[in-house]
């Protein structure tokens, strides 16, 4: 079960948990789980943040693999100039 | 790399766009004219916060030579379109930017456009269009905008990271928290701190924002214009005009300067817009001051910012918090300047809470490494006093707190192969740094950090009869990455440099891109580049084996020939050119497309160093000599690396001088063009010296990570830390102009 960090302010809709557990083989079905649990999390974690699964940045969730260690956290997006 | 040693790859050859820009060929934005073209005009706010009560436009429309008027009526309402888009961007947001919708929120503010036969048209027009406005109460700066009575811009904005449910011009809070920041201050042996405020600044790029657009009677639209993401502007002006995509191909021109502020979309819908009411092509081009009043500077900033160490120079803890004025739509980059601010330094305990705060000015846009330069102007400020405080090298203390690979930042990325170090060093031992000081002179270092970007890119190498190969991309050149990328492809491929033509593609004619920015395109874009010319090599050497009747395997390819031996010793080969001639009898064109989302971008690292001397009398400095060191990863053309070190070390060096956006008690801008917005000149700087450092990225095939941007980053600190060597008192406000500095200099 990789681990999910809820931001602070979208922890209302996780019923209030700061840390969700959740099965799936990567980060785009991992969000699908969320949301089925969460409905609305995905598409409010996907705005105007990025995401950081196991250490590595990914500016947008796509299909990253996850392991049952992973840790998955989001953070402000970043934009280029 | 194909071959056994690079013969492309760290030469300086002239670029292929170079002979067209330097004779004036080149073709930018305000440069299309087709048949039946009129041109377009914006009427813009004259009030920095109002209510639009009615806009009469008949006069407009009755007037000889004007062919179409447009407002936010003429646009879908905002509830017809999406509210974001697939990267999260606002589109409700970027659609009332582009036109406004009963009401103003900036002075500048777009509120109607005209076509018509000539521009001297288009602006009487303009003048005919009356606008009843109710002027509303304005915020124009952060602290004002966060009080507790401030007339909100939004009424349904709330604070994102925030927990208050009451309307606010507070659009997001971020935090970036590791570690006890609390208990690691209160044990420390030094604490330093600073309050430190950067003003607004324009990118300064030179060519104005410029669109043109004609539509076919089946309601296909061409929209020509300066765009850093011709993508980005065929997705979002579609958004905003209610089209779907595949009814607009974008077309970018060659780019007059982007620096991020192209990465957005201004004129680009009205001139749709006004092009299908008038059923005639339409050309818009931003005058200098519509640049500045109705495009997005980076933004104005305050920071309160502390550092603790250990008595020998360990840093313990770091704490910040940082307000960004957004403009009037949410989207400062608070939250990169929050991720970016400690970046180069391994301390355990952070925590750096930004803010997010709407006012009544133009919404902010990038502008390199977007909020990098201004946390680091506070960070690197405080690195210094904490040097001086400890009696230390200001070098010695960067590399005592140096990240390495392995170090995970205090928001949870982990380093992989990175340069800050080797920066570091190269800094401290060039003879630059000990250069004697005279009196008046000082003596300022500073180090940046910027993450980078890889993102989705596609290439297209085609070969030609002739042996030469084309490479199309869709990511508009802001830095030379043309000359790179084609010298990748010539690497690749064995062949000279020269008979590689890279060429942009449009929305049509190549595969998604995402923009140009995040450093990206030459890590991105290249490794499509790289790998489409890898699948091509395939291509040839299956072609010679049916050439010569054995298996591909058998097959080499070396400095641009195919090539096989054979047990009797006997060496067969076959050029490029000679397979490209027969390819129609030997399986048909030589071509491959890759299309790829980059992963790996590695983070950017650089140290500058700055001598300044200061006239106290006038409060005047001049910048003695400068060096920006920095990590390229690979430098695959060192000539234009150097370029983009220079270009950020120059406009660094403007954000802590001169440059400022200037508003009078009613939001408008005072110095809306570049006389009076002053950028520096060439005579105002030295000879920026440069040191490319390479530690190579091991994501990309030449080990590329993104130039563009970090070195934008440290030199706004690396001033200020030098005139605080040579007048023994901190700056902490940008710009450092002569007033602020002569008080400064007075207070001592």
């Amino acid at each position: 079960m990789a681990t999910v960090e809820i931001p602070q302010d979208l922890r209302e809709m996780a019923a209030g948990r700061a840390v969700v557990e959740v099965s799936a083989p990567h980060l785009l079905a991992a969000l699908g789980e969320l949301d089925r649990h969460h409905p609305g999390i995905a598409q409010s974690l996907r705005q105007g943040r990025s995401v950081v699964v196991d250490g590595t940045m990914h500016p947008r969730v796509t299909a990253v693999p996850l392991e049952p260690s992973s840790v998955v956290s989001f953070v402000a997006s970043v934009a280029g100039g | 790399m194909t071959g056994t040693s690079a013969r492309t790859v760290g030469t300086r050859p002239i670029r292929h766009d170079g002979v067209d820009k330097v004779t004036g060929r080149a073709t930018f934005g305000a440069d299309v004219d087709w048949p039946g073209m009129l041109q377009g005009r914006v009427l813009r706010s004259p009030h920095a916060h109002a209510r639009i009560v009615s806009i009469d436009t008949s006069d407009a429309v009755g007037l000889d030579g004007v062919h179409a008027v447009i407002t936010g009526t003429d646009l879908p309402a905002l509830d017809e379109i999406p509210r974001f888009d697939a990267n999260g961007v606002n589109l409700h947001d970027v659609a009332e930017n582009v036109l406004a919708r009963g009401r103003v929120l900036y002075h500048g503010h777009a509120v109607a456009a005209v076509a018509a036969d000539s521009a001297a048209i288009a602006e009487a027009a303009l003048a005919l269009i009356e606008v009843t406005y109710e002027p509303l109460p304005a915020v124009l700066d952060a602290p004002s905008a966060m009080a507790a009575d401030a007339p909100i811009l939004h009424g349904a904005l709330r604070t994102r990271g925030g927990s208050d449910d009451a309307p606010t011009n507070v659009a997001a809070r971020t935090l970036v928290e590791r570690g006890d920041v609390t208990s690691a201050f209160a044990s420390a042996d030094v604490v330093v701190s600073g309050s430190f405020t950067t003003a607004a600044v324009h990118q300064g790029y030179i060519e104005p924002h410029a669109a043109a657009a004609r539509v076919g009677e089946d309601g296909q639209v061409i929209l020509w214009c300066t765009t850093q993401g011709p993508f980005m502007v065929r997705d979002t002006s579609a958004a905003v005009l209610g089209k779907p995509t595949g009814d607009l191909r974008v077309i970018p021109s060659e780019i007059g300067g982007g620096f991020g502020g192209k990465t957005t979309i201004y004129l680009e819908p009205l001139v749709v817009r006004l092009a299908e009411v008038a059923r005639r092509p339409v050309r818009m081009v931003m005058r200098r001051d519509e640049v500045f009043r109705a495009t997005g500077p980076a933004p104005a900033a305050s920071m309160e910012a502390r550092l603790a160490a250990t008595a020998d120079g360990r840093v313990v803890a770091a704490e910040a918090r940082l307000v960004f004025e957004a403009g009037a739509f949410a989207g400062s980059p608070v939250g990169a300047a929050g991720m970016a601010m400690f970046a180069p330094y391994d301390i355990d305990h952070v925590r750096v809470e930004g803010f997010d705060v709407v006012v009544n000015k133009p919404k902010v846009a990038a502008y390199r490494a977007p909020g990098a330069p201004i946390s680091a102007f506070a960070a690197e400020s405080l690195l210094d006093d904490l040097a001086r405080e400890l009696g230390l090298d200001p070098i010695e203390l960067r590399l005592l707190n140096a990240v390495d690979e392995g170090d995970v930042m205090a928001h949870g990325v982990k380093y992989e192969a990175i340069g800050l170090r080797e920066t570091l060093r190269v800094a401290r031992d060039s003879p630059r740094y000990r250069e004697p000081l005279g009196p008046g002179q000082g003596r300022g270092v500073a180090s940046g950090y910027w993450s980078n970007a890889g993102l989705q890119s596609t290439a297209t190498m085609n070969i030609s009869a002739d042996g030469s190969a084309v490479i199309v991309t869709g990511t508009p050149d802001i830095g030379g990455s043309r000359a790179s990328l084609a010298m990748m492809a010539a690497e690749e491929l064995g062949i000279d440099v020269h008979r590689v033509r890279p060429v942009l593609g449009d929305t049509q004619t190549i595969g998604f891109n995402d923009q140009t920015g995040g450093s990206r395109v030459t890590y991105a874009t290249g490794m499509a580049v790289v790998e489409a010319a890898r699948k091509v090599i395939e291509q040839l050497r299956g072609r010679a084996a049916i050439v010569w009747g054995v298996e591909t395997e058998e097959v080499i390819w070396e400095d641009g020939h195919a090539s096989l031996g054979s047990a009797a010793g006997e060496h067969r080969t076959l050029s490029l050119e000679e397979i490209a001639r027969d390819a129609g009898s030997t399986g048909g064109p030589l071509s491959a497309t890759v299309s790829l989302d980059a992963k790996g971008a590695g983070p950017g690292f650089a140290t500058h160093i700055c001598d300044v001397e200061v006239d106290e009398d006038l409060g005047s400095v001049r910048i003695l000599r400068y060096l920006a060191v920095q990590d390229a990863g690979r430098a695959i053309h060192p000539g234009y690396v150097e370029g983009q070190m220079q270009g950020g070390a120059a406009q660094g060096i403007g954000w802590a001088l001169n440059e400022e956006y200037l508003w009078d008690e009613d939001g408008q801008m005072d110095n809306p063009g570049f006389l009076d917005y002053r950028i520096p000149v060439a005579s105002d700087l030295p000879a920026i010296a440069t040191e490319i450092v390479e530690v190579p990225n091991p994501h990309h095939p030449y080990g590329v990570r993104g130039v563009g941007e970090v070195g934008i980053v440290p030199p706004l600190a690396a001033v200020a830390n030098a005139i605080r060597d040579a007048v023994g008192v901190r700056p902490t406000q940008l710009p450092i102009s002569p007033p602020r500095l002569r008080a400064l200099i007075e207070g001592r």
